[in-house]
């Protein structure tokens, strides 16, 4: 009889937990605050030329890309640096005067550019702009000619075949760093 | 002088170390090491590249902690090397280290059945990092996916980036100028690395110490970590 009684209060209790916990459950669901941490900024693209700069403006490639020397990274230049010349290059050509004007809301209102990776490499690469810029070579040995281009292409796959092909020319002196993996795989 | 360019040697003071663990967590952030859990650790899966070994000395009351911080030894004649099927590890012949490439590693997991130090650490399981942990990742080492093998490094991508400075400045690298992350956190300076090749570097001196020994000496693995013995003044 007491054991009747006891099982049916357990199986009482049981169902009453299972609801308190759903509903605390729902409750702490719907009150679960927005991730903060988000930085809400406009991703917008622009236009841009290599060509025009290169050529025409004769702006040398580590005005922008300044951090290829010193660094790693050769680094994408921020708004700021293209305000430098656009707060007062005027043109003449109405097409480019209207995406210089898209420059300029961008950088007032600070919205963030989108510029599109041509080249990435993955993350078991590691390449140093500065090893190989310091080094003589060019930014248009890998690159291609950007300067005659208006928007990057990607002219060469960078894989580890196009390396060597150039790492196999180095002095002999070389060749026990080259054959070290460790030198570019992390 | 040895046949690498540099013989990047670490000396412990186990005088010097107080098993404050600072190292571990520097290692761990410094290289992307996944915290696997307790679940995994009781099965024997931890993942670190440095633990600190605990050893008691003496009965209560008088006892007294040791500690030994343990990494991989960097062996000159390393038992992991000739084991690997597809070379994933190999000694390198500019830095006279032990060197695992993650992409060569099929996880045979024979290396780590043959290192004497139980240096090597295997993932059982695709790594966890989640937010905003993933914001703290080191970019300069690579995340490792499941199934392959991992362990010290000596800090390889410190020693990359030192050289590259040196390079860019036209000059050798500097005593003192590479610091593996162990040593940079150790409160107490235990941990002291350096170029063993140059003979006026701190780890050169250090290691012509009375106190000076390696790990397992008799195997003949020569361990690129020298430890200097921990005397009367350890007692805690």
């Amino acid at each position: 009889m007491s054991e009747t009684r006891d099982r049916r209060l357990l199986l009482w209790s049981g169902a009453v937990l299972t609801i308190v916990v759903i509903i605390t459950g729902l409750a702490l669901v719907q009150i679960e605050p927005e991730d903060e941490t988000k930085i809400n900024q406009t991703a917008v693209t622009l236009p841009f030329s290599h060509e025009v700069h290169t050529q025409k403006a004769e702006i040398d490639c580590l005005f922008c890309h300044s951090s290829a020397l010193r660094a790693p990274q050769a680094t994408l230049p921020s708004l700021n640096k293209c305000m430098i010349c656009h707060s007062s290059i005027t043109v003449e050509d109405d097409n480019a005067r209207q995406n210089i004007e898209q420059l300029k809301q961008a950088y007032e209102n600070g919205w963030r550019v989108q510029w599109p990776d041509v080249y990435r490499q993955p993350d078991f690469v590691y390449f140093s702009h500065r090893a190989h810029v310091n080094n003589g070579v060019s930014c248009q040995k890998c690159h291609g000619d950007v300067q005659n281009m208006t928007l990057v292409e990607k002219v060469v796959d960078m894989d580890m075949g196009f390396c060597l092909d150039c790492h196999q020319e180095q002095p002999e002196a070389d060749i026990p760093r080259l054959i070290d993996c460790a030198t570019c795989h992390k | 002088m040895s046949k690498y360019e540099h013989h990047w040697t670490m000396i412990v003071d186990l005088d010097k170390c107080t098993g404050c663990q600072a190292c571990v967590i520097a290692c761990q952030a410094e290289n992307n090491i996944p915290v696997v859990g307790e679940d995994e650790i009781r099965k024997g899966r931890g993942m670190q590249w440095l633990r600190i070994e605990r050893y008691w000395e003496g009965e209560y009351p008088n006892i007294r902690a040791r500690f030994i911080p343990l990494m991989c030894q960097q062996c000159e004649n390393a038992p992991c090397e000739p084991v690997c099927p597809v070379f994933a590890t190999y000694h390198s012949e500019v830095d006279g280290i032990n060197v695992q490439v993650y992409n060569r590693c099929i996880g045979t997991r024979y290396c780590a059945n043959n290192c004497p130090y139980i240096a090597r650490m295997f993932n059982w399981f695709d790594p966890q990092f989640p937010e905003p942990l993933n914001e703290q990742l080191n970019p300069d080492v690579t995340v490792r996916q499941r199934g392959i093998m991992e362990k010290c490094t000596f800090c390889i991508q410190r020693i990359r980036r030192a050289r590259e400075t040196a390079e860019a400045e036209g000059r050798s690298i500097r005593d003192g100028e590479v610091q593996p992350a162990c040593g940079q956190a150790c409160p107490t300076n235990a941990i002291i690395f350096g170029d063993l090749n140059d003979p006026n570097s701190q780890v050169s001196r250090l290691a012509a110490n009375r106190r000076g020994f390696r790990l397992l000496e008799e195997l003949g693995t020569e361990p690129a970590v020298i430890y200097l013995k921990g005397g009367e003044s350890n007692v805690i």
